[in-house]
């Protein structure tokens, strides 16, 4: 064939229109491609795979779900991958929900951010959802975190009410109760003071009532309490001896006795004999305090003593004890304003009350200082923690999904002491093989040289 | 045809040093890593390496020699691919096989191949090396097939790129240095759109897709897209290579 202008612009037109069609076709199939996609887990035990719980709940969970960690930088010279083994944690999640954004931060480049959020541990994760948000330390377990993110889904916020009304209720505020509510507000609590109005309609719905015993009740509001209490609801009680004495019902039925005179350790007693915080460190076998190692501060303590009637059905176990770590060490160390005699065992200043009424249990805890809602007291994270662990109990908001960790078979690896093939094997990928293929290769220039 | 195109370019590779010297390297990293990721899985092991959870052999080894091994490839394919289209027209040898009776296609796929062949062996050695631990320990097969997989899908698109890339110059160390710098973008185009992990351009990036092959997974979205950046690139070669022909 011969070619001319003709037919060489015929083949250059043909060429470049089949171009486009292969790039269109590529792009289209790509597409395709993209669409509709089929994955599958070849790992053993299908480790990378989230448990079906996990993922009818991320289901449930529309919105996007924003993670922040605190992590610090990875040192891959030392082996350290602490970040990248938690972004591929958090992969297993974003693979099954994509809008679930992950930002990780260093605590040490970002401190005011991480003094903001209360960070108190490497590899702290921050789970915001729905303008919610909840802490989540290492270790991190599908379970640990799969519960956090049911604890976040609930869209109905749970109801908390404050009693009594004249309790100052501003979630922007510091100041006051102000950074209580805006603590449980984070958590997912819907905190309300119950004005006169509002007593009746929100009595019925109520789970949880915060008393404040800070202020004075006056005589509608001891009746709500107790009609509250008499129903089955559960009941945060800040006490003191006199608020005590103003609600003797509640206090009879709780069996519940309030030291006049305020805790005071010898280690909190300034040169001048003026009193400052005491610091509790000793926690029952609790749900409340389990694993609960910090130090909570309290500034007003009030002891306490629990005995309900039997009748009653109430179990009550004394949550926090006072300065328990120096009983043994002198009897010095404790005494009260008022009494002269030292006190030489530790003082119960916060106890749980739980029974069974009708179908549902009943929780009460009662704390003896009405300070320990306060915005000082808050701010101790361990004081934060307690109130946040307090609620969850409360609220009935403990772990309700159970996921089995995935068993790992390769995670132990027994190399016989006697056996001289794991060595054998070492030395050989180490040294032999690349020394006989470095070897070979001087061997081929060396020859390609000589030739 | 097409095989005596293959044979011929793996005899070359073998006759020269470079072959044998990549080989070496190639052998030297993944030795030094592999005995030093054991030791460091000891540790782990002994607790004294913090990790967020637990933590298989199979994982901790595969991913320092899997994950490695992609970056040495990314040096060593343009250095491999630059010699075959690239040195064949600076040496003159190119017009030579464009008139000799075989097709362009077959030219272009022999030469792909025998790289992708040649690359294999590397794979293979690597595979070896991580296998012989199911002597101590229960290894995680699936995991290390996924990854087998992802890493020669990964090595095909490289070498495909790289393959195009020495059609268009007569300079083998431009074709080297270009193919080079082509392939690092690829591979970190996500890390370009780090805000923003949803653009098209970050979904073109390998490594965002070589990520859950890494984790041992196998998607058939990240499949296609390494089989299609290959198909079509080898297509752009032949193509390349036709337009040369005819226009010399």
């Amino acid at each position: 064939m011969k070619l001319n202008q003709q037919s060489m612009m015929g083949w250059v037109m043909h060429t470049k229109l089949f171009l486009v069609m292969m790039l269109c076709l590529c792009l289209l199939l790509g597409y395709v491609a993209n669409q509709y996609f089929w994955r599958v887990d070849l790992t053993q035990n299908s480790r990378n795979s989230l448990s079906q719980a996990s993922v009818e709940l991320l289901a449930r969970m529309p919105s996007t779900i924003q993670v922040t960690v605190f992590a610090s930088k990875d040192d891959v010279t030392n082996g350290d991958k602490f970040r990248q083994s938690m972004l591929d944690f958090m992969a297993r999640y974003q693979r099954v929900k994509p809008n679930i954004t992950l930002r990780i931060l260093s605590a040490q480049e970002t401190p005011t951010l991480a003094r903001e959020e209360n960070i108190t541990v490497d590899g702290e994760m921050v789970v915001n959802y729905q303008q919610q948000s909840m802490h989540i330390v290492p270790p991190l377990n599908e379970e640990r975190f799969t519960n956090l993110l049911l604890r976040l889904s609930r869209s109905e916020s749970r109801y908390v009410g404050v009693l009594p009304s004249l309790t100052q209720v501003d979630q922007h505020s510091n100041e006051g109760r102000g950074l209580l509510i805006k603590t449980l507000n984070r958590q997912g609590y819907t905190v309300k003071k119950i004005a006169d109005n509002e007593r009746l309609l929100s009595a019925a719905n109520l789970g949880t009532l915060i008393l404040d015993a800070s202020m004075a009740l006056d005589n509608n509001e001891t009746a709500f309490v107790q009609q509250h209490v008499a129903r089955g609801g559960n009941l945060l009680w800040l006490v003191d001896h006199q608020s005590a004495d103003n609600l003797a019902v509640l206090t009879e039925q709780l069996g519940l006795k309030v030291s006049g005179s305020i805790i005071k350790q010898q280690a909190s007693v300034t040169e001048d004999g003026a009193h400052s915080q005491v610091y509790a460190n000793y926690y029952a076998q609790h749900a409340i305090t389990q694993q609960f190692s910090m130090k909570t501060v309290f500034s007003a303590a009030h002891e306490l003593t629990g005995k309900p009637p039997l009748q009653q059905g109430w179990k009550v176990t004394p949550l926090v004890l006072v300065a328990s770590a120096h009983a043994d060490a002198s009897q010095q160390a404790f005494h009260k304003t008022s009494v002269s005699e030292p006190v030489i065992v530790p003082h119960q200043v916060v106890l749980a009350y739980e029974r069974q009424v009708k179908e549902k249990m009943q929780r009460i805890v009662v704390i003896g200082d009405t300070r320990f809602l306060d915005q000082p007291s808050l701010n101790h994270v361990a004081n934060k923690q307690l109130v946040a662990n307090i609620m969850q109990w409360l609220t009935f908001d403990a772990i309700k999904l159970t996921i089995k960790p995935k068993r790992l078979n390769d995670v132990n690896m027994i190399v016989p002491e006697q056996s001289i093939l794991p060595k054998l094997v070492g030395y050989t990928v180490q040294y032999l093989i690349p020394a006989v293929l470095m070897f070979l290769t001087f061997y081929v220039l060396h020859r390609r040289r000589k030739s | 045809m097409l095989f005596q195109v293959i044979r011929k370019e793996i005899k070359l590779l073998f006759a020269s040093y470079i072959g044998w010297g990549m080989l070496a390297m190639f052998a030297l990293v993944m030795g030094v890593l592999y005995t030093q990721s054991l030791s460091e899985y000891m540790q782990v092991m002994l607790g004294h390496v913090p990790t967020v959870e637990q933590i298989g052999l199979t994982k901790y080894i595969g991913a320092n020699l899997f994950g490695s091994a992609s970056l040495i490839m990314l040096v060593f394919i343009p250095l491999l691919s630059m010699r075959l289209l690239a040195e064949e027209q600076k040496n003159l040898t190119m017009a030579f096989m464009l008139s000799a009776p075989i097709s362009l296609g077959e030219i272009v796929l022999g030469k792909f191949l025998s790289l992708i062949g040649f690359l294999m062996l590397m794979l293979v050695y690597l595979v070896l090396i991580i296998c012989i631990l199911n002597l101590w320990t229960d290894m995680d097969f699936g995991y290390i097939f996924a990854n087998v997989l992802g890493l020669a899908l990964l090595v095909s698109s490289f070498s495909a790129i790289s393959l195009f890339i020495s059609s268009l110059t007569r300079q083998p160390i431009l074709a080297a240095t270009l193919s080079f710098l082509v392939l690092i973008l690829f591979l970190f185009l996500d890390q370009l759109f780090e805000q923003q992990t949803n653009t098209i351009w970050a979904s073109l990036s390998m490594m965002q897709r070589y990520k859950s092959f890494a984790v041992g997974l196998l998607n058939t979205a990240d499949i296609a897209f390494y089989l299609l950046v290959s198909g079509a690139f080898i297509f752009f070669t032949i193509r390349t290579l036709e337009h040369q022909r005819v226009y010399g």
